[in-house]
C-alpha cells in the first residue's frame, strides 16, 4: 500500500514545508520564499513526481521557477540511485544534451523520509505515443529522426572527461555487465518459477556481443522519456537508469518490436529506417545478429522490471497490479528462434 | 447464481466509475482507480478460463518432463518421478491445480540442460503457454505526462 495516497492534502502540506527549509537552505540570498501548486503527477512509473512553483524575493526582485521533486515512492519499478542520477544529470548539463538541470539530491531519507531529487520542470509536453498520434505523417517521421539524432548526441558524449566512468576496464562493460546487474535484479524480485527467464538468460549468456565502443547508454529512450516543444525536443528525462554500455543498447531499446507502437511509423519509420539513420548520424556498425541480441535483451530486462511491479504488488507495497509479462516472453522467444 | 461472478466483476467496474470516480479529485488517484478498473474487468474476462488453462499447461508439462527424465542428474530424476507420481487432485479444485502448475514450472526451469531437441519443445511450449496465457493485460500507459 502506498504511503502517500493520492497527494492527500497532509502529505502535500508536508512536503511544501520540506520543501521550503530545503530551497532556503540552498538559496541563502533568497527571501520570503514560498512553494506554490504543488502537486502529485498521475504519471511516473518509479518515482513519485512532485510538481511545484517556487517564488522568492531576492535583491528586491521578485523570482520564481517551476521545478519538480523526484521522490522514492515504498515501491518501485526501478532500485536506482538518486546521486548516480544527479551526477549523470550534473555533467550532461556541459553537454548539448537537453535535459533537466538538477538543484539538489539526497540519496538517504532525513528530509522527504525516502531518497530525493529537485530539478527544474523544463517546457514541453511528453506523449508517449506521439508517433502514431494525430500529428501529420511527415511531421512524425521528422520527429521519428530528430530522436535518433539526439540518440547520436547522447553517444557522443564524452564520458570519460565528465568524470561518468569508474574504476573497471573497458571489458567489464557491455553485455555482460548489463546481463548480471539485471539478472541480480530479477533474483532479488522473483516469486515464481519462470522457465521462459530462465531459458532468456542462457540463450542471452551463450550469444553476448563484444561492443565496438562504449558510450553513455541512456537506458530507457522513448518518446514518454521525452518533452516535446512543437517539433522540438526540449528535454531528454528519466536518467535513473543511465550507465556507461555498448552503443547498440539504446538502439536495441528502440527497434525492440514489441514496443513498435511507441517508437516506429508502419510503412515509414520501421526498423530499417531507423537503423539507416542510426548508422548515418553515429558512424557505428550495426551487425543484425547484434541488434537482435539487444532487442532480446530489452524484452527480458522490461519483464525483470514488470516482475518487480508483481514482487510490489503481491507484497502490498504498490499501488498498481503488475502480471506476468507473457506479451514480452511471446516475443522474447520468437526472436530466440530466429 | 445471479449475479453471476461476471456479472459482479462488471458491476463493480462500472460502481467505481460512475459513483467512486467523479468524487476523485487528483489525477494520481484517478489513474489508480482507472488501473484497478481495467484490472477487474480482464479477471471478468478471464477468470472462467483459469482452471482449463492450468490443465492445458500442466498436462503438456508433465509430458515434456517424463521426456527429460532420461537427460536429468539423478536427484532431478528423482523429484520429477515424485511429482509426476503424486496422485491427481480433484479436477475442479483450482487451487491445487494452480499448486501443481507452480511445482512443474519449477522443475521445467530446472531441465534447460537437457539435449536440444527438448530445449527446443520446452521453448516451443512456453510461447504458445505466453498465447494463451489467461491473465492478460499490457496495461496502458499514459498518454501524456508533464
Amino acid at each position: 500500500m502506498n504511503e502517500t495516497p493520492a497527494g492527500s492534502s497532509a502529505v502535500r502540506d508536508m512536503i511544501a514545508r520540506q520543501l521550503g527549509d530545503v530551497l532556503r537552505s540552498e538559496m541563502p540570498a533568497a527571501s520570503h520564499l514560498d512553494i506554490v501548486e504543488l502537486h502529485r503527477t498521475s504519471t511516473g512509473l518509479s518515482r513519485e513526481n512532485w510538481v511545484f512553483e517556487a517564488r522568492w524575493r531576492e535583491q528586491g526582485e521578485a523570482c520564481s521557477r517551476r521545478m519538480i521533486l523526484r521522490r522514492d515512492p515504498p515501491a518501485s519499478l526501478l532500485l536506482t540511485d538518486r546521486r548516480w542520477e544527479f551526477k549523470v544529470l550534473r555533467a550532461l548539463e556541459q553537454t548539448s544534451v537537453p535535459a533537466p538541470a538538477v538543484r539538489w539530491v539526497d540519496n538517504g531519507d532525513t528530509v522527504f523520509g525516502a531518497p530525493a531529487m529537485i530539478m527544474d520542470l523544463l517546457p514541453g509536453d511528453c506523449d508517449w505515443h506521439v508517433l502514431a498520434g494525430d500529428r501529420p505523417l511527415l511531421e512524425r517521421v521528422q520527429l521519428g529522426r530528430c530522436f535518433i539524432k539526439l540518440l547520436a548526441t547522447i553517444q557522443k558524449v564524452d564520458w570519460r572527461a565528465l568524470g561518468l566512468g569508474d574504476t573497471r576496464a573497458d571489458e567489464a562493460y557491455g553485455a555482460h555487465a548489463e546481463l548480471n546487474f539485471w539478472a541480480g535484479e530479477l533474483a532479488r524480485v522473483q516469486v515464481e518459477a519462470l522457465p521462459e527467464m530462465a531459458l532468456g538468460l542462457a540463450w542471452l549468456r551463450r550469444h553476448a556481443p563484444r561492443p565496438q565502443a562504449l558510450v553513455l547508454v541512456h537506458g530507457d529512450f522513448k518518446p514518454g522519456n521525452a518533452l516535446l516543444v512543437d517539433k522540438d525536443i526540449s528535454a531528454m528525462l528519466d536518467w535513473e537508469t543511465a550507465h556507461i554500455g555498448d552503443p547498440l543498447e539504446d538502439l536495441g531499446w528502440i527497434t525492440n518490436p514489441p514496443r513498435a507502437r511507441e517508437q516506429q511509423i508502419p510503412g515509414r519509420w520501421e526498423r530499417a529506417e531507423i537503423v539507416q539513420a542510426y548508422t548515418a548520424a553515429t558512424g557505428f556498425h550495426v551487425e543484425p545478429r547484434e541488434l537482435t541480441w539487444w532487442n532480446v535483451f530489452s524484452c527480458w530486462k522490461l519483464s525483470v522490471i514488470v516482475l518487480t511491479g508483481v514482487e510490489a504488488f503481491v507484497a502490498g507495497k504498490m499501488d498498481r497490479i503488475y502480471h506476468n509479462p507473457v506479451w514480452l516472453f511471446q516475443q522474447m522467444l520468437s526472436m530466440m528462434k530466429d | 447464481m445471479r449475479p453471476t461472478v461476471t456479472e459482479q466483476l462488471e458491476g463493480m467496474c462500472r460502481i467505481l466509475e460512475t459513483a467512486v470516480a467523479p468524487a476523485l479529485a487528483n489525477d494520481y488517484t484517478l489513474e489508480t482507480l482507472r488501473s484497478l478498473v481495467a484490472n477487474v474487468r480482464m479477471l471478468g474476462r478471464a477468470w472462467h478460463q483459469l482452471l482449463p488453462f492450468l490443465h492445458w499447461d500442466n498436462g503438456v508439462m508433465a509430458e515434456l518432463l517424463a521426456s527429460a527424465t532420461h537427460s536429468a542428474t539423478p536427484a532431478l530424476r528423482a523429484r520429477i518421478a515424485d511429482a509426476l507420481a503424486a496422485a491427481p487432485a480433484d479436477a475442479s479444485d483450482g487451487q491445487a491445480a494452480e499448486a501443481r502448475n507452480e511445482q512443474l514450472r519449477a522443475l521445467l526451469a530446472e531441465c534447460l540442460l537437457s539435449p536440444p531437441a527438448l530445449v527446443e519443445a520446452i521453448a516451443s511450449h512456453l510461447a504458445e503457454r505466453s498465447r494463451r496465457y489467461p491473465l492478460r493485460l499490457t496495461g496502458a500507459v499514459p498518454k501524456h505526462k508533464r
